[in-house]
């Protein structure tokens, strides 16, 4: 841990005088103990958020160091891990302010009806002119339009959870029968997505998926809500119904949102195996992925 | 059904307790706490409220998951460091410390990361939530307290 070499030397004379009367000095204190673990992995390692190494190490220290296993025990007394006066007041600030602006946006509820739907057209419109493209493009135009999405990314941002915007392919604007009807119900299922509540959208979803079973943009959005809701079992299933419905444009958003469900359920070998297969084909997601699987195969940062 | 500053009542304490203990930074917990009600305020109506206030700590404990995960310099120094105790025997003020039924957890952290672990006021002050003036005075009445205690022993 790092220890302040100031906080020892900075001791007034009672304090001196306190040491003096145990008969301890304060260089065999700070000798004794700068090999402990800081106090945050202490109170850590007894949460199981730690990852596997350091929550191993951590144990087995404090089965043998009593005064870092006192801490821990002590550190999670109300008097000291309740929030004070000012962190409450700070969070309920937080929350106040960030809730009047999703308050603000709910009153455009009357605005999205209207501007969602228009905007699946113009994106339909679009999807469906980009897929004519690609299939009538050179195969050196091909690699062009299907060129990946490279370059690294920090490496704070692996594993960490993100919404991903809403991308429709065209094939499923181009549903067979009642086209309009399913455009119209789609958006009205992404409408809670797009303002990032899960709950609702999780719902609408899943009322999609039963009127159309086979839509793979209906599980692969209802699967990603699941993850938010932290029900990460019911988003893997949706997830793989999504992959067996073989949505190419969706397709990297799928192995990357499964393996990171996978991951958060503590289900390595399936995570790897889905951060692998993305790992091995640039493309998007590709330098996530290969950090991914190089840190759950236990690999350092 | 409970509007969400009944559930934000009833319920931020616990959670910011549970994410500190899982984080040991008061800085992370808070952000943690803010965002786990941020998640609840947004998806109240479509959440299932037999699962409160479980969701609650099962959204805090992942992100407390993700904190760690991306905490290199710890992991670095969890990888590189022996972490074992020194092997001598415990200086009797460490021994008393720990065991003394006069200290009140507080009293005794306040000790432990001054004493043990080397800390100023400041960086206790931040571990704890308490201001210096507040850990100055526990430390002040902690050390009466194993004083006393020590002379009632070695008489």
């Amino acid at each position: 841990m790092s220890k302040s070499e100031t906080g020892l030397r900075n001791f007034n004379r009672d304090e001196e005088e306190f040491l003096h009367d145990f008969e301890v000095s304060a260089d065999e204190m700070r000798t004794r103990h700068e090999q402990c673990p800081s106090p945050e992995l202490i109170l850590g390692a007894g949460s199981d958020v730690l990852p596997d190494e350091i929550s191993r190490k951590s144990a087995r220290h404090l089965e043998t160091c009593p005064s870092c296993a006192a801490l821990g025990r002590d550190m999670a007394d109300p008097e000291i891990a309740d929030p004070n006066i000012d962190e409450q007041a700070r969070i309920k600030e937080r929350i106040d302010k960030e809730s009047k602006t999703q308050k603000a946006a709910f009153g455009w509820g009357w605005l999205w009806s209207r501007v969602l739907p228009a905007s699946v057209v113009v994106v339909a419109l679009v999807g469906a002119v980009l897929w004519y493209g690609r299939q009538h493009a050179s195969p050196s135009q091909n690699r062009t339009a299907t060129a990946p999405r490279t370059g690294p990314l920090p490496m704070e941002s692996v594993f960490k959870l993100e919404k991903p915007p809403i991308r429709l392919p065209a094939s499923s604007l181009l549903w067979r029968g009642g086209k309009q009807k399913y455009e119209r119900d789609l958006a009205n299922a992404l409408e809670p997505y797009d303002r990032d509540n899960f709950g609702e959208a999780a719902s609408r979803l899943q009322q999609l998926t039963k009127r159309y079973p086979d839509s793979a943009v209906a599980h692969f959005y209802l699967g990603i809500s699941e993850i938010f809701l932290n029900r990460d079992a019911d988003a893997i299933e949706e997830l793989k119904k999504a992959q067996s419905l073989h949505e190419e444009l969706l397709d990297r958003e799928m192995h990357w949102y499964l393996a990171l469900a996978y991951q958060r359920t503590g289900d390595r070998v399936n995570a790897v195996a889905e951060l692998e297969n993305l790992c091995g084909n640039p493309g998007a997601y590709s330098a996530q992925a290969c950090a991914g699987s190089q840190e759950l195969r236990g690999g350092t940062h | 059904m409970a509007s969400f500053e009944e559930l934000y009542r009833a319920h931020m304490k616990p959670v910011f307790r549970y994410t500190f203990q899982c984080v040991g930074r008061r800085d992370v917990a808070e952000d943690i706490t803010s965002e786990v009600f941020l998640l609840l305020f947004r998806n109240l109506e479509g959440l299932d409220h037999n699962q409160l206030p479980g969701w609650l700590f099962t959204v805090a404990k992942n992100r407390a998951r993700d904190y760690w995960r991306h905490q290199q310099v710890e992991q670095r120094y969890a990888e590189n460091a022996a972490m074992v105790p020194a092997a001598n025997p415990q200086p009797p003020l460490e021994r008393m410390l720990i065991e003394s039924a006069v200290l009140k957890p507080i009293h005794r952290v306040c000790l432990s990361l001054r004493y043990l672990y080397g800390m100023t006021l400041e960086e206790i002050a931040r571990q704890t939530g308490l201001s210096e003036l507040q850990v100055k005075g526990h430390l002040q009445y902690a050390r009466q307290l194993l004083r006393n205690q020590h002379v009632k022993v070695t008489k």
